[in-house]
């Protein structure tokens, strides 16, 4: 029997129609574990689902510096996040167990939106939010901090650590990104 | 394994390119990004 569904077609996310026809549904199949469903509002392309976007499957592991230093950059598609999308972070991290500080930060769009220090600590897991307040270029997150991020373009997601200490190290285990 | 230079963005220690995301295993060392493929011998850290 044939399952494919001939009346929803298949695009990727670039190359997606520029018309978007109220009520029509097609398959975006470069976002997301396996692609997502966007319906057309007759102007643009809106997601009708959250997904997934990102699962780290390498560790990182930062040692040897002093400097604020990358580890982990993912980008996230322009204007995925829609009017009143959030996005979902969720960040564990393994660290060398002693007094000296290890700063971590997830930034998007350059916009500093979680920052911790730990200390004396081996596990540190974090999470957060980044919410359009019915605007793609108005944002809140879980810490009442506000900011003016231009999601109708790509923005990247970034996440760095920073030692006190250059001879300690901080490992970046495991990360989720989910856009709602 | 293969390597990563870093450049200075912002002040903010970057790859000049993207990291791989089917790397075993991936070590900023101070200088460069290292990246540790199947067949690797791994480091241990703390």
């Amino acid at each position: 029997m044939e399952l494919s569904n001939p009346l929803i077609s298949e695009y990727t996310w670039a190359n997606k129609p520029s018309v978007a026809p109220l009520g029509q549904i097609i398959c975006v199949t470069d976002v997301g574990e396996n692609g997502i469903l966007c319906r057309g509002d007759g102007a643009k392309w809106i997601r009708m689902h959250q997904v997934n976007l990102y699962n780290l499957a390498t560790p990182v592991v930062l040692t040897g510096t002093t400097s604020e230093t990358t580890m982990l950059t993912v980008s996230i598609p322009a204007s995925l996040m829609n009017k009143r999308g959030r996005a979902m972070i969720y960040v564990l991290f393994s660290l060398t167990n002693n007094a000296n500080a290890k700063t971590v930060k997830v930034k998007v769009g350059g916009a500093t939106i979680i920052t911790f220090t730990s200390t004396n600590q081996n596990l540190l897991g974090l999470s957060g939010w980044l919410l359009n307040l019915n605007s793609e270029t108005s944002q809140k997150s879980n810490s009442a901090a506000s900011f003016t991020i231009d999601t109708t373009i790509a923005n990247d997601l970034v996440i760095t650590g920073q030692l006190a200490n250059a001879g300690d190290t901080v490992t970046l285990t495991a990360v989720s990104l989910e856009i709602i | 394994m293969k390597t990563i230079a870093a450049t200075v963005i912002n002040e903010v220690v970057t790859p000049i390119e993207p990291m791989p995301s089917d790397a075993k295993l991936i070590v900023f060392n101070g200088t460069e990004y290292v990246i540790y493929e199947d067949g690797d011998e791994l480091p241990s850290f703390e």
